[in-house]
């Protein structure tokens, strides 16, 4: 749809100029015990310009998608850049020149499924856990899915073409007892348009009835016991630990405002155990959860190693990051919407895989927990985290016990991994969330399960 | 067509094509931003949107569509997808738009804005903050004025609109010496003109101040039950959970809390909860709820008594409750009469909690988290900053252990709070 030949207006730019045209689509769907209370779709798109002289940035977007306001939004994101200009002046800039072409879309392949048959996919899922669970004081599924369409050029030379979708599902299951309510949610979906995501409501049976189970381990829980303990960390609380607590410390922007690290480059910061990196699009083959191919500013996106063996190797970057430090560009300037400006951002990031077995690590332990599912997660420049966990259980003499309570675990990334001892084979990833920062954007999140220690709260 | 012209023809074209009731709101949206970061100003940016929403219910089946064109042929097309939405739907008689109500427009704030005040100001206190906290550091910030201009309709003939011009100010520091470094905080406000100094807004001074102390914060290895004073800046997020419990959703599923509790006591009689979205004492204004009625000031919670849910017009028809008539928008607590200094001298052991970092509370309120940009206070002294520091509480319990609230409070443009002091919370180191 965004297919338009962006070139012909290169004739407009006087300076450094990115041009972007985007569409961002939505799906929403929202049962609450049966009934729809969201069904709903929406469309946001437009073009954008940025434009930087003598290291002032003047932006400027619109919605109206035509060459006459494609004219106007690079003239007056050029005016914005002046108006800083007439105030201060930061010296002619020199970013990095790696002109790229790309062009990647994920759109189905399948027959295209109206929103008739999704509402009926829900329906049936939703029938499933009723008739099932009749015992539940309430259920809520939901879903959601995102097409990001994206046509930019750069006076330096690159150009792209992108759609990357993803789609998700969420039940949200309650049951009382007692007077005292308790919650589970499962989350499934990933990278792809529904029609790839979720075939037939059936697929998903397994991962309601695993959700029912965990919902009912909980009703029996038992709170916490306060302190610092060992614990075995699944896969999905590494990779939001991966990214929350070490990723967001090492976007270069953050590391320029003083993040903690700053001072660790080529550093011991974890464990020789703990390697970590932000993948572009491919891991071992495999198209990474939401992959990015070449960056908002037009550079050829390529995997960053954050840390490895321990060590930590290196920065996320945009081009004035990059020129500010004096690093190599490497693809991490991302836009959520066509009004927004690049920023310095993940894009797939995770811990990667050791050697040992899960079975092994919740085995090695004598009294800890095993966390499992988180709902929230908060970290600070620092390196400071807090995550919500919404799942877990007790591990008592190397074997998993009753569920635990919802809790939180907080702790200094950068200590947690040191503390690491053990790091599973396999791997998870996920990309239902969207990373907070100034804009929201879809990232993908991976890691095994690690086993460390982390201050948990409780009784 | 301009803009009551396209929800017109919006509604017009529904009724022509067999919808029961609609519902259409646009608005366009103007926003100037200067962006800092790195201690100087790194971006000027202008951006324009427009959202169209479109709502159509045949029996009782809903279908909504939002855009951001309003060319015909969009139009028409959006109409058509929205109808088939809801013909995709399943019958809800909640489903439903508000009743007639006399036309009113609304105006409010600032109608244009001063770019080069903005930069003044904002350079100003950039300058100000490089000499007065060599230190600080800022993460990102950015001063933005932003006008919305909003239109309501539906096929009853409710025909709102408000128009709305605000100064936004946000920052985002952290403080760093040597390899000492602080807690990352920040803050908000929103102002109808640039005449005060933004160093001088909200609580921007001290928070920089104890930015800077920060760096030395340290954790201890007591586990206590005692007092916490919750300053405004970390008020609005405390009582999130109880926003929650009395809206839409809990009411809904069930899990509210409080959904047997109007006109009861939920809270100690010092407290008393405001909203007040048309009053012309904010810097912004909300003329408007959601569904289509007139917006009203309200008394959420007085002297501890619950007074009002904040259900919407499906939430009501959902549960059998009362529509509420305010939309709990621009909240404040009243404040109380005890100083400041007095409510610290009166702690004999707690913490100043100015930010909390905490998972969300679980359906029964309970919550846990960690203590940012705090201080220790013993026997009636603030002793020292801290770090790693656990809080556990219930989000609406710890409304009856209210022992103090401050006579000062802080208005942020949008919320308006004093400083709140609660006992019997846990709080653990590490």
């Amino acid at each position: 749809m965004l297919k338009i030949d962006l070139s012909k207006y290169k004739k407009e730019f006087t300076e450094y100029t990115e041009l972007r045209v985007q569409e961002n689509r939505n799906t929403n769907i929202v049962l609450v015990n049966g009934d729809i209370m969201d069904n709903s779709s929406s469309a946001s798109s437009g073009i954008s310009a940025r434009v930087n002289k003598n290291g002032n940035w003047g932006f400027a977007s619109n919605p109206v998608i035509s060459d006459e306001e494609i004219e106007k939004v690079i003239l007056s994101a050029t005016e914005n850049a002046n108006f800083l200009g007439t105030k201060q002046s930061k010296g002619k800039v020199a970013f990095q020149k790696r002109p790229h072409s790309s062009q990647n879309e994920f759109y189905t392949k399948q027959d295209k499924k109206d929103q008739n048959a999704k509402i009926e996919f829900m329906k049936k899922l939703d029938d499933y856990i009723k008739t099932k669970y009749s015992d539940l004081s309430s259920r809520t599924l939901v879903l959601t899915a995102l097409d990001m369409e994206k046509n930019m050029i750069t006076s330096d030379g690159s150009n792209s073409y992108s759609m990357i979708p993803k789609a998700h599902i969420y039940a949200i299951l309650n049951k009382n007892v007692n007077g005292e309510n308790f919650e589970v949610f499962k989350v499934t979906g990933g990278s792809g348009q529904f029609e790839d995501v979720f075939k037939k409501p059936e697929d998903l049976f397994k991962e309601i009835d695993e959700a029912y189970n965990n919902l009912i381990e909980k009703t029996e829980g038992v709170y916490a016991i306060a302190g610092m303990k060992d614990v075995v960390l699944d896969a999905k609380i590494a990779g939001i630990l991966a990214h929350e607590a070490i990723g967001h410390t090492t976007e270069a922007d953050f590391v320029l405002s003083g993040s903690v690290a700053a001072d660790y480059l080529n550093l011991e910061v974890a464990s020789p155990l703990i390697s970590l990196v932000d993948f572009a699009h491919t891991f071992k083959g495999e198209k990474c959860p939401v992959p990015v191919y070449i960056d908002d500013e037009g550079v050829k996106a390529e995997d960053k190693v954050i840390i490895e063996n321990g060590v930590l190797k290196g920065y996320m970057h945009n081009k004035q990051t990059a020129m500010q430090l004096n690093m190599d560009v490497t693809g991490n300037a991302r836009a959520y919407a066509f009004s927004d400006e690049p920023l310095v951002r993940m894009r797939n990031t995770a811990i990667l895989p050791g050697k040992s077995r899960l079975a092994d690590m919740i085995a090695s332990i004598e009294d800890g927990y095993y966390l499992v599912q988180s709902s929230n997660g908060q970290a600070d420049s620092t390196s400071e985290f807090m995550f919500g966990i919404t799942l877990g259980y007790e591990i008592k003499k190397g074997k998993i016990g009753k569920a635990i309570r919802d809790t939180t675990i907080s702790g200094i990334a950068f200590d947690v991994l040191k503390s690491v001892t053990m790091v599973s084979d396999d791997m998870d990833w996920n990309c239902s969330g969207m990373c907070g920062k100034k804009q929201p954007i879809p990232v993908g999140m991976g890691g095994p399960a690690i086993k460390c220690k982390v201050n948990i709260g409780g009784k | 067509m301009k803009y009551r012209e396209i929800l017109d023809y919006c509604i017009k074209s529904f009724k022509d094509k067999g919808i029961d009731k609609s519902k259409c709101t646009l608005d366009q949206t103007e926003k100037r931003e200067l962006y800092f970061n790195n201690g100087s100003v790194s971006m000027f940016r202008t951006t324009f949107n427009t959202r169209l929403s479109l709502n159509a219910i045949k029996n009782d089946k809903l279908g909504s569509i939002t855009l951001n064109k309003t060319d015909k042929a969009s139009l028409d097309k959006a109409i058509e997808d929205a109808i088939a939405l809801a013909n995709a739907s399943q019958p809800d008689p909640a489903n439903d738009i508000s009743e007639f109500q006399p036309s009113e427009d609304f105006t409010a704030g600032v109608m244009a804005p001063d770019n080069d005040k903005m930069y003044f100001r904002l350079n100003e206190f950039l300058n100000h903050v490089k000499t007065a906290y060599p230190i600080t550091h800022f993460e990102e910030g950015g001063l933005s004025y932003i006008r919305t201009n909003y239109f309501f309709k539906n096929s009853n003939g409710v025909d709102y609109s408000q128009d709305q011009g605000e100064y936004q100010f946000m920052t985002m520091f952290t403080s760093k010496k040597d390899k000492k470094i602080s807690s990352f905080n920040y803050t908000y406000k929103l102002m109808k003109g640039l005449d005060e100094k933004l160093i001088d807004i909200v609580n921007l001074k001290a928070l920089l101040k104890q930015s800077a102390e920060e760096i030395d914060a340290k954790p201890f290895d007591k586990k206590f039950t005692g007092e916490i004073i919750i300053t405004p800046d970390c008020l609005g997020s405390t009582l999130s959970p109880l926003m929650s419990h009395l809206g839409d959703y809990y009411h809904i599923t069930g899990a509210s809390l409080l959904k047997d509790k109007l006109n009861e006591k939920i809270a100690s009689e010092k407290f008393t909860l405001r909203a007040d979205p048309v009053c012309d004492c904010y810097a912004t204004n909300n003329f408007i709820t959601g569904d289509g009625y007139k917006n009203q000031n309200a008394v959420i919670i007085e002297k501890g008594v619950l007074k009002t849910f904040l259900l919407s017009l499906h939430g009501a028809k959902k549960t059998g409750k009362a529509r509420s008539l305010t939309d709990g928008s621009n909240m404040s607590v009243d404040t109380g009469d005890t100083a400041l200094a007095d409510m610290i001298k009166n702690t004999k052991q707690g913490i100043l909690l100015s930010r909390f970092s905490g998972g969300e509370p679980n359906n029964n309120g309970d919550f846990s988290g960690i203590a940012k940009n705090s201080y220790y206070i013993e026997n009636g002294e603030i002793k020292y900053p801290v770090k790693e520091i656990m809080i556990n509480g219930n989000a609406l319990g710890m409304l009856n252990d209210i022992e103090e609230i401050s006579k000062e409070s802080i208005d942020y443009g949008f919320s308006n709070y004093p400083w709140v002091k609660i006992k019997n919370i846990t709080i653990s180191g590490k």
